[in-house]
This record gives structure tokens, C-alpha cells and sequence, in this order.
């Protein structure tokens, strides 16, 4: 007896199962029907939306509702409105393939946005490539998606492409010797390298690198071994609170040597953690309110009037990585999706909030960094 | 022939279950509305594979492992770094042509993680509770760091990328369908194969563990070194789960592995029922079908942290409503039905040569046994013999050390001092487990049987040493197992018919009646095939009627040639069915003799009666 209940337990357990999944199926496919030619063009949206990590998912995804409120505004793409099919990974890499999937049966998504965690869209993206959907990621920096499929891009600048620009600059700055400083993991490993390897090539000197742990406290060691060489500037590849902590030692060791520092400084609270001494610091961004372009103006005010807070360059990223989709299916003339990623491939110079957008060959972004000073205990655009 | 016959029947409803389930799994890419649910479902298959691992230990071994995707990462970064690291990126062979190595990956995996397995139980074995449950987590965090930080081999928090989707020759097998196949196939044969663990010596010794260690030392169980099987086969299952995994993602980085997804799996085991054997699977299937079901839901696509929400809401009210988890049905422990026919009782220890020792010579000697508890003297120096062909009754007032005894001649406890000999062994010092496999049983005190497992099982237990053997020969269910243990059960019917108990041979052990209980007991003591039964107040909380019928069993089985120790309060059974008796006062002999010698003793009235001395 008790053996026939289980059993008709478990039969109706997978009967129900199958029911529901059965409505998903119906209203999936009504969505496809909805989506169809004429009709609304669907855009995936994934990123890691619950969990310790949702902050990232959550604030591109405003960016993404700003860019459609003001396309369907305008009328749509070629006259066809746009909505957001979106997805939560959980940024869980085994969520990657079940997303992608999602997103490729569903025959209406043209294009797919988001991605909080390189490791999900890199799990995803042999997915991606089986259906030829193309992404147009704004989170992700791992040197690994570059090159890694030919539907994958990202308009968020790598940490190598970054730090060879802040390079760049430095040396077209007059600097011609450098001390550097770095994080000692993965991410200021990586734009150390970068920065250091195109400060060479631009004929500058590393007289040193020195590497620290991430929450170290003391760094009247690594401070004087770097002004030992004297140097003309010092590069700190780390986030805020350690390079407000450096550069407090550098001004109380009485050096006045010139500072740069990364995105990773760039927080309000390097200013409340290093007060004056991080006066005049360089650092870079990809998006700043205070870049003062007439793109990022309009763009800060109607997302202060929809949001009543300030956009973060995960924002304006996702903002932007929607309208170089609706360029591309523009261009492309139809969401048939190897048109729209042929299109994303061939954007140039695609004027956003956060620069010109052009994707290269491994579909990295293209662009220019905006460079930042802290002045009077603002960021500013540094004085060119 | 009668017993093939009567097994036919029971064996087709047993596998209507499976069969129902097999079929719906195999139709599944057919049923789901789309690509994207097969993909669910193959990752339902994952984790279904994972919690059946961890239900090894949580469930029937009742080993709480808190780090046991640690042996998923092995399995995972084994067969990525053998095949990308090094065919690909050292040896520099094309993936595509890689397909021949998978084997050699699952087997790589199949060893490390076993290895893993055994380094993880070994310093834990010792360990209970709360010292087990941090040990298990720190040993996952172990793994996992080492899985961020050795970057050389890893590849750090990058990961390891184009690991070569599953291929047979040329074809590649990276359709959605094609993956969900392969690894319906890898769930498959970790099924049949744990089905096959389980309904043998090697799941009912777990599952004794789980229930009462020390009852399950007493019966020949190593129960350290199934404690460590328990850890390696679990620890296998992760780590070949891991390498259809990595496969599958063509991808692995230290994201996929969180120190979250040890709890999750952990609770798909809890959610599904622990200790049952389609609990995790279904605890999976659910789990991770309504998960992505409720990723459609509109009030989700607006607030996505209404799923989680909405989610975790359902397991409390699922674990209120049903605690022991979704699914009841109880563990198969045998494949064996048993006799239908009521069998021959037992007469002698079957499958015995006569024995060497005649009626009369000593079989056990004590000798100057002590036994001290810091300060406490439990036993002074105790000396006695038991003598072939006899019951010999242990009597003393409360706290003579009676109980003592029985531990130190049963293993449960050393002795202090002395020397116990048994047949011409030592086997002081002797742990528990191997004082049962020399010949000497024992029952308890207060009943202790494995309350939930059936009569039949109990008694399976009981003839452990003569079924144990290799776990892969039972995952593959050789026939000669099976018919050592149809034998062994038919043995089992026949004891039962022996104490009188046949009739409760399919009933579940928590619910017989008190005098079955006990009698069970004995039955699972003499399916050791001792030589030497030690019975600890055996008659406690019995009635007058039912006293009486114990003590014609009690001479039984000396009769059928198993020599008795009989502690007892119940001085009639005592005086009625010992051949002598042995009187212990605070922990000294005072006194040894026929029944008639020790009732007239001055020494033991003194101590009974008390004496104004």
C-alpha cells in the first residue's frame, strides 16, 4: 500500500512537472510570437541579479531600461518597440549555458546585454557561439573573453588595455621615470603589467615594481625602496584604500612626486581616507560624471530624473552597450542575428556616453579612458 | 527453486519504480518545451549525481560533510588540466582529437577524488559533530583555494577554458540533447551502481553505523574503515561527476565551485530525504526545475530576488510540513526478498565442523581482569572460566561490575590488567568488532537493534563477515553475492524461526513488540555463528510468561552448541537455566559454583542481604 502511494506520488510529481513546464512552453513560444518580424525586438539581458554580487547586475540594468525607455520614445528600432527578456544567473558559471540557451531558443532576442562575471559568459559563450547570438557585454574584463568567440563583445575597457593607456599617458606627460606599485592579485598584477610594458615601449624607465598584499598597513618599506631610484612619478595599480594609505606615506616621507593611480581609486573614499595628500592624483575611468561631454550630460540628467541618483560607469556602460545594439540592428536592417553581429563588428567610432565605441578583432572596445584628478577633493577632468 | 520462484514477482514491482523513471528520463529531450530545459535538466542530472554522493555520507552513514564539493573540484580540474593543460598545451595535441582521453580522465578523477576521499575521512574519523562539520569545511576550503591560488596549474581565478566537449571519434556530441544523453548515462550507472552498494553487506553496514556504532562494531564491523568507504565512495561519485561536468561547460573556473554550493547540495539531500535512496534525486530534480521555471515568472523578471526569496520559503515550509524530506520510501538493504516458506529453526551453527574443544574444557578464560575508571575500581581482579556445553550465569547487586565485564569481554572497553583468552586467543585488547568475528556475540542491556531498518536486515547484519567483500564487485552485482546472500537469508529465516520471531521478519524493527524486540536481539547476535553468546539481562521488563519462554530459548541455544555468559537480575531464570554461576560484589568474584553452592554461599547472602556484620 504504502508502495503504490509513493508511486502515484511520484508519478504526479512528474505530471505536474510537465504541466508546468508545458505552460512555460506556451508562454515562451507566444513570446516568440510576439517578437516575430513586424512585431517587438526582443534583447536578452543576463547578469548576476540576487546574492552578495547583485550590485553590479542591478545598476547595468537601469542603465539598459533608461536606453529602451528612450528608443521606444523615439519610436522604436525602424519602427519596432524594444523590450528586455531578463535573466538572473546567480553568478553561477553552471547557470551560463542554461541562460544562453534561454536566450537562443527564444527566436525574437536579436542580441544579448549584461554579464556581471567573466566566468558565466565564458561558460556561456560555446552556447552562443552553436546559435550565432551576439553579445554585447559590460562587466566583464578577463583577458580570457578576448578573442574567445566571434559573437563575444564588451564595452568595458580590459585592465591591460587600461593600463597601457594610463601608460600612454604618463609618458606623453613628460614623465620619463616611474616607481610602481601594485595589488598583489590578478587585477593589479594585470594592469601593472600593462602599464609598465607601454610606459617602456613609449621610452619611459620602470625603476621599480613592488608588489603588496590587498589590506596591508604599513608601507614605509615599499615607499622608500621606490624614491630610493628617484623617480619622477609613482603608479599605484591597487583599489583606494591602499592607495590612499601609500600615498599618505609618500607626502609624510616628504616626497611631492606626482601620483597615478587606476579605476580601482576611484571612490569617494579615497578623498576621506587620504585627504590632502591624495590631492592632485591621477587616476582613469571609463565613465565619469565629471567628464562634462554633452553625450554624458544629457545622458546624467535623464537618468538622475528616472533614477534620483547618480549613474555608475556600470550604467552608463549598459547604456551604452543597448544603443550600439539598436545602431547595429539599424545597420544590419533586420534582427537576423549573424547580420547584427556582422554590424557590431564593423561599429566604428559609435558615439556613447562613455567615449566612441569601436570593437577590435577579439571584440575588446576601442576608445579612449577619460583621465581624472582629484581637485579640491573632487575627481575632475584632469587638464589635458 | 522454490526461491527463484518466489523472488520473480517482488523483483517486477521493485523495478517498476525505476523503470517509470528511466523511461520519462529518456523521452525528456522530447517532452521539455525547448533546448533551454534539456540544458536544465542536464545540470539537474549534475546535481542529482552529486547529492546521491553526498547522500553516501549525510544520509546513510550519518557523516555530516560540509566541504563535499572539494571532490567535485578534483574531479573537475583533473580531467581539464590533463586534457587542456597538458595534451593540448604541453604536448600540443588538437582537442578535437582528444575524445580517447575521457576515459582516462574519469578514471584519474575516479582515483583522486577517491584519494581525496581518504585523506579528507582519515583525521575525521575520530571526529563527531561539530568538530566533524568544521573539519569538512575547512578541508573544501582547502581544495578550493588551492584551486584559485596554484595558478601554474589551475590557471588561478581564470580558470581553464576549451576543454574539448564530450566526442565519440569525430562525431561531437555538444547538441544540448547529446550532452543531457551523456550525462543521463553517467547518472545511470552511479544509480544501478549505488542501488547495488547499497542492498549489499557494504550499504547495511553504513547504515548500522548511522543507526548505532558500537551495536555495529559488536557485529564485526570495522566501523572505521566503513566510515572511510563511505568518504571515498562519495568522494568518487563527486569526482566523476566533476569530469562530465567540466566537459559539459567546456569551462571551469573556482566560481562554479562556491563555498554556497556545499549547503545547496547538502540541502537537495535534507530536502529530498536523506538516507532514502530516490530522495536526492528528487530533492534535485525539483530544486532545480523550479528554479529556472520561476526565472519566467513575471514578478521575478521585475524583482529577481523574489525567487530566491519565494524559493527559500518553500524549503521551510516543505521541512515543516514534511521533516524527514520529500520522499519516505524506505532503503532497500537487500535485493533479496526471502523465503515465503516458514524454513527449519536453526539446530546448530550452520556450516560448522564438529567442534574441537570437548564438553567441559574451559572455552574462556578470565584471568585477574581489571579495570579502573580514573579513580574508580569497576573491576578488581576477576578470574573465571566459561566451560564448553555451559550457561554461565553472572550474578552481583547493582554496581558489582557485571556490565563492566561484559564490555571488556565483548571489546566495547580494555581491561586495565589481566589477560582474557578465548579458545586459545587473546583477545583482550581486541576491538569490539574483531571479539565478534572470534566467535563471542553479545546483546545489550537495553535493547539496541537498527530501529529503522526491517527484522530480516537486522539480522543480515548480523551475518556481515561472511558476506563482506570488494564494493565494485557488489556495484556490479556479481551473481555469487547474490547467492551468498540468498543463503545467508534463508539462514536469517530459520534463526528467526529459531527465537520464535519468524513471523516479524518483514516488519521494521521499531515496531515490534517489546519481547520480539529482545528476541531479535538474540536472533542478530546468533547470526554471527558465535561460539560464545553473552546475554546482558536479557529478561529486563519481561513478563512472567514470556521470562519462561526465554529461558527455554536461553537453553537452546546452548543445546544447539553456543556456549551462553548470562547477566540477570531475575534470580529464578538465573537459578533455573545456569549451569554455574559466577557472583561478582564490587568488582571482586565472591563466589563460584553450581546454582544450589552460590544460593547457600554466606559470602553472597552477605552481599545480597546485607549483614549486621
Amino acid at each position: 500500500m504504502i508502495r503504490r502511494t509513493t508511486t502515484a506520488a511520484s508519478l504526479a510529481a512528474v505530471a505536474a512537472l510537465s504541466l508546468t513546464l508545458a505552460a512555460c512552453s506556451s508562454s515562451a513560444s507566444s513570446d516568440s510570437g510576439s517578437g516575430d518580424a513586424e512585431g517587438e525586438i526582443a534583447l536578452g539581458y543576463t547578469a548576476t541579479l540576487t546574492g552578495d554580487f547583485a550590485s553590479y547586475g542591478l545598476e547595468m540594468r537601469e542603465g539598459v531600461d533608461l536606453a529602451v525607455e528612450e528608443l521606444n520614445d523615439g519610436g522604436g528600432i525602424d519602427g519596432r518597440q524594444v523590450k528586455i527578456v531578463s535573466a538572473d544567473d546567480e553568478g553561477s558559471p553552471a547557470n551560463g549555458p542554461v541562460v544562453a540557451q534561454q536566450f537562443c531558443d527564444d527566436t525574437a532576442i536579436a542580441a544579448v546585454l549584461g554579464y556581471s562575471f567573466s566566468s558565466v559568459a565564458l561558460s556561456a559563450l560555446p552556447v552562443y557561439d552553436s546559435c550565432g547570438l551576439p553579445i554585447v557585454a559590460s562587466a566583464v574584463t578577463s583577458p580570457e573573453l578576448t578573442g574567445a568567440s566571434d559573437v563575444f563583445f564588451r564595452d568595458v575597457f580590459t585592465d591591460a588595455y587600461q593600463g597601457a593607456e594610463m601608460g600612454t599617458h604618463v609618458a606623453d606627460g613628460g614623465v620619463e621615470k616611474v616607481a610602481v606599485l601594485y595589488q598583489q592579485d590578478d587585477y593589479g598584477q594585470g594592469v601593472a603589467e600593462a602599464f609598465s610594458t607601454a610606459f617602456e615601449e613609449a621610452g619611459g624607465e620602470v625603476t621599480s615594481s613592488q608588489a603588496y598584499q590587498l589590506g596591508a598597513v604599513d608601507f614605509g618599506t615599499i615607499v622608500n625602496t621606490a624614491l630610493a631610484d628617484d623617480p619622477e612619478a609613482i603608479f599605484i595599480g591597487g583599489f583606494y584604500t591602499e592607495a590612499a594609505k601609500i600615498a599618505t606615506q609618500l607626502r609624510s616621507s616628504g616626497s611631492e612626486l606626482p601620483i597615478y593611480g587606476t579605476d580601482g581609486a576611484v571612490s569617494p573614499d579615497l578623498v576621506s581616507l587620504g585627504g590632502d595628500a591624495v590631492e592632485g592624483m591621477t587616476v582613469y575611468s571609463a565613465f565619469s560624471a565629471a567628464a562634462g561631454t554633452d553625450a554624458s550630460s544629457a545622458f546624467i540628467d535623464a537618468f538622475t530624473a528616472k533614477f534620483d541618483k547618480e549613474p555608475s560607469s556600470w550604467a552608463a556602460l549598459a547604456y551604452d552597450a543597448t544603443m550600439v545594439v539598436a545602431e547595429a540592428i539599424t545597420e544590419a536592417g533586420s534582427t537576423d542575428r549573424a547580420a547584427v553581429a556582422e554590424a557590431l563588428a564593423s561599429i566604428d567610432g559609435f558615439g556613447g556616453v562613455t567615449g566612441d565605441i569601436t570593437f577590435d578583432d577579439g571584440g575588446d572596445r576601442l576608445g579612449e579612458l577619460i583621465f581624472l584628478q582629484v581637485d579640491g577633493g573632487e575627481f575632475v577632468a584632469a587638464a589635458e | 527453486m522454490i526461491v527463484k520462484s518466489s523472488w520473480a514477482l517482488p523483483r517486477l514491482t521493485r523495478l517498476a519504480i525505476p523503470a517509470v523513471l528511466a523511461l520519462v528520463a529518456v523521452l525528456l529531450p522530447f517532452i521539455l518545451p525547448g533546448d533551454r530545459w534539456v540544458r536544465v535538466a542536464a545540470l539537474a542530472l549534475i546535481y542529482i549525481a552529486l547529492a546521491s554522493g553526498l547522500n553516501i555520507l549525510v544520509g546513510l552513514t550519518g557523516l555530516l560533510d560540509l566541504g563535499f564539493i572539494a571532490f567535485f573540484i578534483v574531479g573537475a580540474y583533473t580531467t581539464a588540466i590533463l586534457t587542456v593543460q597538458l595534451f593540448v598545451n604541453q604536448l600540443g595535441f588538437d582537442p578535437d582529437t582528444l575524445w580517447w582521453l575521457f576515459p582516462v580522465s574519469l578514471v584519474g578523477a575516479l582515483v583522486l577524488a577517491g584519494i581525496a576521499g581518504c585523506i579528507l575521512g582519515y583525521p575525521t574519523l575520530r571526529a563527531r559533530g561539530d568538530y566533524l562539520a568544521i573539519m569538512t569545511l575547512a578541508f573544501g576550503e582547502i581544495v578550493r583555494l588551492v584551486s584559485i591560488n596554484w595558478i601554474g596549474l589551475t590557471g588561478g581565478s581564470v580558470g581553464i577554458r576549451g576543454i574539448p566537449p564530450f566526442a565519440i571519434g569525430d562525431l561531437e556530441l555538444t547538441s544540448p540533447s547529446a550532452n543531457y544523453y551523456v550525462v543521463l548515462a553517467m547518472v545511470v550507472v552511479i544509480l544501478v551502481a549505488l542501488a547495488g552498494v547499497v542492498a549489499s553487506p557494504v550499504g547495511r553496514a553504513w547504515v548500522a553505523i548511522r543507526e548505532d556504532e558500537l551495536v555495529a562494531s559488536s557485529m564485526g564491523i570495522r566501523t572505521r574503515r566503513y566510515k572511510l568507504l563511505a568518504y571515498v565512495c562519495g568522494a568518487s561519485i563527486a569526482g566523476v561527476t566533476g569530469v562530465f561536468f567540466a566537459h559539459m561547460q567546456q569551462f571551469i573556473n573556482p566560481d562554479s565551485f562556491t563555498l554556497e554550493d556545499n549547503f545547496i547540495v547538502l540541502s537537495l539531500v535534507i530536502l529530498g530525504g536523506a538516507g532514502t535512496f530516490w530522495g536526492p534525486v528528487v530533492g534535485a530534480t525539483l530544486w532545480i526545475f523550479f528554479q529556472a521555471i520561476a526565472r519566467d515568472w513575471t514578478i521575478v523578471q521585475e524583482h529577481p530576488e523574489f525567487r530566491t526569496g519565494f524559493l527559500a520559503l518553500i524549503v521551510v515550509v516543505l521541512m515543516i510540513v514534511r521533516p524527514g524530506g520529500i520522499v519516505s520510501r524506505k532503503l532497500k538493504l537487500t535485493r533479496s526478498g526471502g523465503d515465503v516458506e516458514r524454513p527449519e529453526p536453526r539446530t546448530a551453527p550452520a556450516g560448522l565442523e564438529p567442534d574441537p574443544i570437548e564438553a567441559g574444557a574451559p572455552v574462556l578464560v578470565v584471568d585477574t581482569v581489571g579495570r579502573t575508571f580514573g579513580g574508580l575500581t569497576a573491576l578488581g581482579s576477576v578470574s573465571f572460566e566459561v566451560r564448553r556445553g555451559e550457561i554461565l550465569g553472572l550474578m552481583g547487586p547493582n554496581g558489582a561490575g557485571k556490565s563492566t565485564l561484559l564490555n571488556v569481554l565483548s571489546g566495547v572497553t580494555k581491561p586495565s590488567r589481566g589477560s582474557i583468552t578465548f579458545r586459545g586467543d587473546r583477545i583482550d585488547g581486541l576491538d569490539s568488532d574483531r571479539v565478534s568475528v572470534k566467535g563471542v556475540a553479545r546483546t545489550f542491556q537495553t535493547v539496541r537493534l537498527f530501529w529503522q531498518m526491517t527484522v530480516l536486515e537486522n539480522l543480515l547484519v548480523g551475518a556481515h563477515e561472511r558476506l563482506r567483500g570488494w564494493v565494485p564487485a557488489f556495484a556490479l552485482r556479481l551473481p555469487r553475492h547474490r547467492h551468498d546472500e540468498a543463503r545467508a537469508l534463508t539462514e536469517a529465516g530459520s534463526v528467526l524461526e529459531f527465537a520464535g520471531v519468524w513471523d516479524e521478519r518483514t516488519r521494521r524493527a521499531s515496531a515490534l513488540s517489546y519481547d520480539s524486540q529482545r528476541r531479535v536481539e538474540i536472533a542478530r547476535a546468533l547470526m554471527t555463528r558465535p561460539k560464545l553468546l553473552l546475554l546482558d539481562e536479557p529478561a529486563a521488563g519481561m513478563n512472567e510468561s514470556e521470562t519462561k519462554a526465554l529461558a527455554s530459548l536461553i537453553t537452546a541455544i546452548r543445546d544447539s552448541g553456543t556456549d551462553v555468559v548470562l547477566i540477570e537480575h531475575d534470580m529464578d531464570l538465573l537459578m533455573s537455566v545456569s549451569d554455574r554461576i559466577v557472583v561478582l560484589d564490587h568488582g571482586e568474584v565472591i563466589a563460584t559454583g553450581t546454582p544450589d553452592e552460590v544460593r547457600r554461599n554466606p559470602a553472597v547472602l552477605e552481599a545480597y542481604l546485607g549483614s549486621d556484620a
